[in-house]
């Protein structure tokens, strides 16, 4: 009959166009997925690259304290810089003081920098146990805890720095990111032997949350101080040797007119963190 | 006629976040500010050799370095270091399907005049077009 005809030829027109419809939307939806997936902001590498510099930022408010604390004219080229902020040589409160508004300062320049991707970012205070003594906390945001002696007689000298970073990517939907940045230096004399010619040093140096530090020797520092009639003689090194897991060998030339007692080692690390301890000489005869 | 493909052009934010860190890392941008502060003419030419040696060939990049400034009333200021220099393109090739990356570093390596500066990094990756 031709009106039932014409029914079934608008019922399949009508599903062939609803098919073609369809199948546009899922080309469609496909494309912009497609697009999303090609054209992402990669937001796990946008949070490491704004971690990692608040790790440096941290470090460097480290470096600043330790610097001026121990020695803040020698060092004048990086502290007289940040006087201004009202840093006051060796003067802890200060440095801590410097290194809230250098922080904040920090935030004020990610928000700007990462403004397309709408960045939200702030930070907070927490502690942490210091590597190889977990009884002590380092908290208030700087913590030095020099020439110090633990259980055994362990001589012990550590710089940290902790805080926690907190990170939106609001743009791409990314939330809640924290991470605990626990920043810093650890050394501990293991041993100090008077011998003939020389002093050998045995010393340890830990970094961050207490890996092995083996940069000393290409990218650090380390000097040796001796008490010798009340005075603190910077020694002569002789030799220095990596033996591998952060453990170092130190000799120093000794003065044969004069006894030493005390030998004090002060280590920098290549993010310029200073750390100190001390340990008195033990003689030749091993007491 | 040319044939219509996609890049997936994220990799080439991940290739360039990875290759600032691993700069970074290396101490490198402290060295090149310190340069630049003390009129070395030629850092500029250093560092584009090094950053196109990082770089897998047929990829073109451009790289501008500023150092940021917190004056005393708080406002950020950035002040161009380089001229334009640090780029491996040839004058009048355009980018296509480039992608920029922003990076902010603070300088904790020596030497000590630097540390402690701030300087902002935007390095756009792409192929020729």
């Amino acid at each position: 009959m031709p009106g039932s005809s014409r029914g079934q030829m608008l019922v399949a027109a009508a599903l062939i166009l609803g098919l073609f419809v369809m199948s546009l939307l899922v080309a469609a939806y496909q494309t912009h997925a497609l697009f999303l997936q090609a054209r992402s902001v990669v937001p796990r590498e946008v949070a490491g690259a704004i971690t990692a510099d608040f790790n440096r930022a941290l470090a460097t408010m480290l470096a600043l304290a330790t610097r001026s604390y121990y020695d803040h004219s020698r060092f004048s080229d990086f502290t007289s810089r940040f006087e201004e902020y009202g840093l006051i040589p060796r003067d802890l409160e200060s440095a801590k003081a410097v290194a809230y508004r250098y922080l904040n300062e920090w935030i004020k320049v990610q928000k700007i920098v990462y403004a397309e991707y709408g960045v939200q970012v702030s930070w907070q205070l927490c502690a942490s146990p210091l590597p190889r003594n977990p009884q002590v906390y380092a908290y208030d945001l700087v913590f030095l805890y020099w020439n110090r002696t633990l259980d055994y007689g362990i001589s012990y000298g550590a710089s940290y720095a902790c805080a926690q970073l907190q990170l939106n990517i609001t743009n791409i939907g990314f939330y809640h990111w924290t991470s605990n940045s626990f920043i810093g230096l650890t050394l501990i004399i293991d041993d100090v032997i008077d011998q003939e010619d020389k002093i050998q040093i045995k010393i340890t140096v830990l970094s961050d949350n207490g890996t092995y530090y083996g940069l000393l020797l290409v990218k650090g520092s380390v000097e040796v101080y001796l008490l010798t009639d009340d005075m603190w003689e910077k020694a002569q090194t002789k030799d220095v040797t990596y033996e591998g897991l952060g453990r170092y060998t130190i000799a120093v030339s000794k003065d044969s007119q004069k006894s030493a007692r005390e030998v004090l080692v002060v280590v920098s690390d290549d993010r310029g963190i200073l750390v100190l301890a001390r340990k008195e000489i033990r003689g030749r005869g091993g007491g | 006629m040319r044939s219509i493909y996609l890049r997936e052009v994220g990799d080439l934010r991940r290739l360039a976040y990875n290759l600032l860190n691993n700069l970074a890392e290396a101490g490198v941008f402290e060295r090149v500010f310190d340069s630049a502060r003390s009129g070395d003419i030629g850092w500029e030419g250093r560092l584009r050799m090094l950053v196109a040696a990082n770089l897998p060939p047929g990829l073109v990049f451009r790289m501008e370095i500023y150092n940021v400034l917190i004056l005393g009333d708080g406002t950020v200021q950035l002040k161009r270091l380089d001229g334009g220099m640090i780029t491996n393109m040839n004058p009048g090739v355009d980018l296509s399907e480039s992608e920029a990356v922003h990076y902010t570093l603070v300088c904790t390596r020596d030497p000590d005049s630097v540390r402690g500066e701030i300087l902002y990094i935007l390095l756009v990756i792409g192929y020729a077009g």
